[in-house]
């Protein structure tokens, strides 16, 4: 039986939601409307009397002090046009789940397993002269996603009681659960029809190694007496597939490498990964003692006091994010929080950051994306938003970055950290044990369609097809209660080992738990379902959300079940860990896999592949001659307002930054706790004074030039900003993320060799500058199909593929927060220095880009020089000499200088002539040349000559003072004033880009 | 003896570790139960002379912040509850909490009626989840407890849907003529403002109020967010001394020290 309860606002309550979509409507489509209503429905699928959904309507659903409800008639009135939209079967419906929860808690009553509740949500728009085709353009490009949601449009005219209801979207699965057989015996052109037609994503080599291991004579004899013969079944193929995946073992990055380099020189690379990243941070673990465990487990641990570890975790959900922005977002996020979760024996999450590179939310181009950017920027940052938000965990820090590369897909960074106790009872916190007969424990969410074939899907290129089963939307809520469920369990010493499901689900989190035992037996059909119908090679690889795999000795068992019924958490018995070296799964009895677990885990064949560098010089790439920039006041006031520099403080302000009461240094710093920090400080734990300073380090447009300094820079913004805020090189931690177009192959993709010497020369800066820094990248992660297909005005397809990025994200260790500094002047008469050399470096800066030139001169990092100078600059703050520090980053010293003063409410007095330069003699370059390492600092009268004594050796200069009026001015290189502007216009033209959003 | 305080946790609260915290630091003997300890009777709340609500997302906000946490009390522990309101014993709601109790109906309470939902905190008008700091000023009238000595504060606010509006113009009145309109949000110079100083839009700048007796609080804002000085997004510039959110936990602490029945 159906019923309908329907809430909206009384009349006279603002309907807020209802308005910001009406804004939403102006600003993103220009389609004026007079005014949005919301109502929102609750279909309940159960067996309820009237006066049960009287208590219902009155006491769950509406608010009796702001909202009206009706059962099973419509409450729309009053509008033009109304469009109902709800989710398509098999959708994550968290609001459905908990009306359900809600209503068993007050009718004392359980729903049945094919009972439910249903959300779904009306617009009621009214207007002048809407027509059906804008009602159309509404829902489908803002109000809802076709990819999981469906809805419907009505007209007042046509609108009666039953009109607008949507069919429920129960999952019905006609079908009894089995197990099939393939035969790989077949031509190699069958082969590939079967890894293109079950989506396996696998190659010729891959299926033929497939094909040869389950045809060996002592295989086939030993899986007999499993009642299996030498065919795969669909499971094994599947979970083969699945681990075998580019997103779960990397094949690009461990693939044998032919390389013709700069000097035309032919080398072989044995695996960039091995070569470069993992060499790195091996040395450095070495020398360094802070470093504890890295390179195999879910995230890499360092220490950060006596008593606790920290861990931390970045990933990219680009693939889902580009389908559907919000729910690839929150799964992003809210899946990464799993990584930290799943390190040693459990981190406590503390903190987690963001990272959104899309194209221009602007964007007025040729290209037709299905998603306009600014609707994609608006469903990843609503994504994280709700993830971490209703995590309890803080969003401190994150960055955007817009270049309409992106259009093909997005890159979209999550980034997680915790803190486990270094010791819990005897045994180390970051270690973890899996011994033969421990239980194999799954916890968390049950497991439906939704997820299947995230690993495989996620390493092809957008475009060539998705289905709605890889996109998920995460449940926060229920992976909080596990979190909690968990931490208690942790330190109660309930169980020996835990590892979370994410791609791949139960057969990468098993498999790998069962690496310690080398051996497990699985019992699929124990798995509880979302909805029956699933086949147990469906169950074996759903990515459903919110799940951690434990492994539980059998005499700690109860107590473990009990707590998490505390918890109101799922927590169910699977099978048992072994250690007979085989992948084994069974349903009702019937073996499923019987694989060994060498060939699962080390099966799959290296790649091979060849790469040629290609100079800049060679591309075409030069220095371009520019005309001198005539108005200094409204150039700066331009470059302040550029998408890539200006404020977004509205995207920082959504994001819960203070939750947990350990931020104390926020992302919004100044007067008026409006200007971006070079970083953020938390402090983690209440009663010790040491924390962590955050910070990520990202600039694409240098890839343009050459991806070795693009590395490099980015790896010196990461540092420089922890150093910016009170850091120091004796603690800092990076974590890598590559995202890549793809440097495979194939008939559409010509420049494939040149790419893959992008990525070689990426990996070579990795490795040079992380030893030179000593910043190890404890974790990393690579998204290496950052390709598009998008249509053109013309309706034409165009192969699109982003600029090369990689995001250094920063984990700086700090001794003591209450000598942390931030980066507003603080007081007039203090004098304003520069620290580093600026040289004729504005390759790919904004300089050149407002101008239509990318150049040539990108800026190289003298590692040497900028180690010298981040220790002096580290001992200045931690004796309290510095009074402001800012980087200098895009935009250069012009904008870092504005940003210091218009933060701090006092005006500037700077002489250009005074900058320390390599031979610069242009206003326009010293202004806005984008060398790296460099610093603005102000300095009081009193602390001038110790900072100087202590930066002796260095090259710095004071080119300036603080004053006690609202006016930044400079002074060119001939001593003529060229810029004098109000520090609020500057301000206020930093600000006014996002003004509307 | 040290005050006990009952910290409420679970289903997405998140804000209970700093909140007992803050408790901890201002004297009392601060303790985190479940939701379903509670409801099992394995934790007993009349064992307690201060429970928290703590802030957070209990039940992910769906449906309506506060409203399915505010049921679970209704239809599992409204008695219990209610034998803790009428021995005089203390309550506050931050945030989430304040919501759960504006649904619930424990404020305002008017006449001791704790059951009848009399007030709420809807959408912020500007249909967004923000988190900035704001002034709040302190009715000195007031008969509050967690707020005696206090003028102003500076706390962060966090949420979704923090603007409070009454059922009627009867039920404003009412709540202004008996002071129980605790905190207000206000300027830099203490004076009545808009948009951002008034975060969410609330009818008469309201960021908290209490029940007839003073004893059971509610506010948006998050005392429990400015525990120490470097908590504050200006201490770099200005000279802080310490948390000052921790004055409320201090009042209502000494407060029962110096016995309930006061």
């Amino acid at each position: 039986m159906l019923h309908r309860i329907e809430v909206g606002f009384k009349k006279g309550v603002r309907d807020a939601i209802g308005e910001s979509m009406r804004k939403r409507i102006k600003e993103d489509l220009f389609i004026f409307v007079k005014e949005v209503r919301t109502v929102n429905i609750y279909t309940i699928d159960a067996n309820l009397s009237a006066e049960q959904l009287r208590i219902l309507g009155e006491n769950l659903f509406a608010d009796p002090v702001s909202q009206e409800f009706s059962l099973n008639k419509p409450l729309a009135k009053d509008f033009n046009w109304l469009c109902e939209i709800g989710f398509k079967p098999g959708v994550t419906d968290n609001v459905g789940k908990t009306a359900r929860q809600a209503i068993e808690d007050i009718l004392k009553k359980k729903f049945k397993p094919n009972e439910a509740v249903y959300t779904s949500k009306q617009y009621l728009i009214s207007g002048k002269g809407l027509t059906r085709e804008n009602l159309d353009n509404i829902a489908k490009n803002l109000l809802a996603n076709d990819l999981i949601q469906q809805w419907v449009i009505i007209d007042r005219q046509s609108f009666t009681r039953k009109s607008c209801y949507l069919p429920i979207p129960k999952v019905k699965i006609p079908h009894e659960p089995a197990i099939i057989t393939i035969n790989l015996n077949v031509s190699n052109k069958e082969l590939l029809k079967i890894s293109k037609e079950r989506k396996l994503a696998l190659n010729l080599r891959e299926m033929q190694e497939i094909r040869n291991y389950f045809s060996r004579s002592e295989i086939i004899k030993e899986r007999q007496n499993f009642g299996l013969n030498k065919e795969p079944t669909d499971a094994e193929l599947e979970v083969l597939a699945q681990t075998w995946s580019e997103h779960c073992k990397h094949k690009i990055f461990n693939a044998k490498i032919k390389y013709k380099d700069e000097q035309g020189k032919q080398i072989k690379i044995n695996s960039l990964f091995n070569t470069y990243i993992k060499s790195s941070t091996k040395q450095l673990q070495e020398e360094l003692d802070w470093v504890v465990s890295t390179l195999w487990d879910n995230s890499g641990v360092i220490r950060f006091s006596d008593d606790w570890l920290l861990a931390v975790k970045c990933e990219t959900h680009n693939s889902p994010s580009n389908e559907e922005p919000y729910g690839g977002a929150i799964t992003g996020i809210v899946g990464v929080y799993r990584d930290p979760m799943g390190t040693g024996m459990g981190c406590k999450l503390i903190y987690g950051t963001y990272g959104f590179c899309t194209g221009s939310p602007f964007y007025k181009g040729e290209l037709r994306p299905k998603l306009h950017p600014r609707r994609l920027l608006e469903g990843v940052r609503k994504g994280v938003e709700d993830g971490g938000n209703k995590s309890g965990i803080p969003t401190p820090y994150g960055i955007t970055f817009f270049d309409n590369g992106y259009i093909g897909k997005p890159a979209i960074y999550v980034l997680a950290a915790g803190i486990i106790p270094a010791k819990l009872g005897n045994e180390a916190g970051f270690k973890k044990k899996v011994e033969p007969e421990d239980l194999i424990v799954m916890v968390g969410g049950k497991v439906g369609i939704d997820g299947i074939h995230g690993a495989t899907e996620s390493s092809m290129e957008a475009g060539e097809w998705v289905s709605a089963s890889h996109v998920q939307i995460g449940d926060p809520f229920t992976q909080k209660k596990m979190h909690d469920f968990l931490i208690e369990a942790r330190d109660m010493g309930f169980y020996k080992g835990i590892t979370d499901n994410g791609a791949g689900g139960l057969s990468s989190s098993v498999g790998e738990m069962a690496e310690f035992s080398n051996g497990f037996k699985l019992h699929l059909d124990k798995v509880p379902l979302k909805y029956a119908g699933l086949d147990p090679w469906q169950i074996i690889v759903s990515e459903s959300q919110e799940r951690m795999t434990l492994a539980v000795s059998s005499d700690k068992i109860d107590k473990f079940l009990k707590l998490a019924k505390k918890h109101d958490v799922e927590a169910t018995v699977l099978g048992e860990f072994t250690d007979s070296g085989k992948f084994y799964s069974t349903y009702d009895g019937q073996a499923v896999t019987y694989m060994d677990m060498d060939f699962v885990h080390q099966g799959v064949p290296q790649m091979e592949l060849e790469a040629e560098w290609i100079s800049p010089k060679k591309r075409g790439v030069c220095e371009p001659e520019l005309k001198k920039i005539k108005n200094h006041n409204s150039f700066l006031k331009e470059i302040l307002a550029r998408i890539n520099i200006c404020s977004k403080e509205y995207i920082t302000r959504q994001f819960d930054h203070e939750v947990q009461g350990t931020s104390v240094i926020k992302h919004l710093v100044g007067k008026d706790n409006d200007v971006y920090n070079d970083a953020v400080v938390i402090k983690p734990v209440f009663d010790l004074e040491q924390g962590i300073a955050i910070a990520a380090g990202i600039n694409p447009k240098y890839s343009q030039i050459d991806t070795y300094q693009m590395t490099a820079s980015a790896i010196d913004e990461a540092i420089r900003r922890i150093i910016a805020v009170g850091g120091s090189l004796k603690q800092i931690a990076l974590n890598d993320n590559f995202c890549w177009p793809s440097p495979l192959p194939t008939t559409q993709n010509p420049e494939a060799k040149y790419k893959l010497a992008q990525l070689i020369r990426a990996n070579q800066a990795l490795y040079d500058y992380t030893l030179a820094f000593k910043t190890p990248c404890i974790s990393g992660k690579d998204s290496m199909s950052m390709d598009g297909t998008v249509k053109d005005v013309n309706g034409k397809e165009q192969r699109i593929s982003a600029l090369p990025t990689i995001q250094f994200s920063a984990i700086g260790k700090i001794n003591d927060i209450r000598k942390c500094v931030t980066m507003d002047v603080k007081k007039p008469g203090d004098f304003v220095y520069v620290l580093g050399i600026t040289r004729d470096e504005l390759g790919g800066s904004e300089y050149y880009e407002i101008r239509g030139k990318i150049g040539l001169n990108v800026p190289k990092v003298d590692a040497k020089a900028a180690i010298n100078l981040y220790n002096a600059l580290s001992q200045a703050i931690e004796q309290g000499l510095i009074a402001s520090v800012h980087g200098c980053y895009k935009g250069g010293l012009g904008v870092a200088l504005s940003q210091t003063c218009f933060a701090g409410g006092y005006g500037l007095e700077i002489s250009l002539k005074k900058v320390p330069t390599e031979d610069l003699f242009s206003n326009d370059k010293i202004l806005y040349s984008e060398s790296q390492s460099r610093f603005v600092v102000t300095v009081s009268p009193e602390n001038k000559k110790h900072f100087e004594k202590i930066l002796n050796g260095n090259i710095y200069q004071e080119i300036g003072q603080v004053k006690d009026n609202k006016k930044f001015m400079v002074k060119g290189i001939k001593d003529k004033i060229i810029i004098k502007e109000n520090i609020y216009k500057l301000k206020q033209a930093w600000k006014a880009t996002f003004k509307n959003f | 003896m040290k005050p006990r305080v009952l910290i409420l946790y679970g289903y997405g609260i998140n804000c209970d570790n700093e909140t007992e915290q803050g408790f901890k630091m201002a004297g009392a003997r601060a303790e985190k139960v479940h939701i379903n300890e509670l409801i099992s009777g394995e934790k007993k709340l009349k064992n307690y002379q201060i429970f928290a609500l703590p802030g957070g997302f209990s039940f992910g906000d769906d449906i309506s912040a506060g409203k399915v946490l505010a049921n679970k009390f209704k239809y599992n522990l409204q008695e219990k509850l209610n034998n803790f309101i009428n021995q005089g014993k203390l309550i506050i709601g931050i945030c989430n909490g304040f919501q759960a109790m504006a649904k619930l109906g424990i404020l305002p309470a008017f006449n001791k009626n704790h059951k009848k939902e009399e007030v709420t905190l809807t959408f912020n008008d500007s249909g967004r989840f923000e988190d900035r700091w704001v002034y709040i000023k302190i009715n000195q009238k007031s008969s509050c407890i967690w707020t005696q000595n206090i003028k102003n504060l500076y706390l962060p606010v966090r949420h979704g849907e923090g603007k409070f509006i009454s059922k009627d113009r009867k039920i404003r009145e009412r709540l202004n003529k008996q002071n129980q309109i605790v905190a207000q949000y206000v300027d830099g110079q203490g004076n009545p403002a808009d948009y951002p100083f008034n975060p969410n839009g609330s009818e008469d700048n309201i960021a908290g109020i209490c029940d007839e007796t003073g004893r059971i609080f509610g506010l948006m804002p998050h005392p429990e967010g400015f525990l120490f000085a470097q908590n504050h997004p200006r201490w770099t510039r200005e000279k802080i001394q310490k948390g000052e959110g921790i004055k409320i936990f201090k009042n209502a602490v000494e407060f029962v020290k110096r016995g309930l029945s006061l």
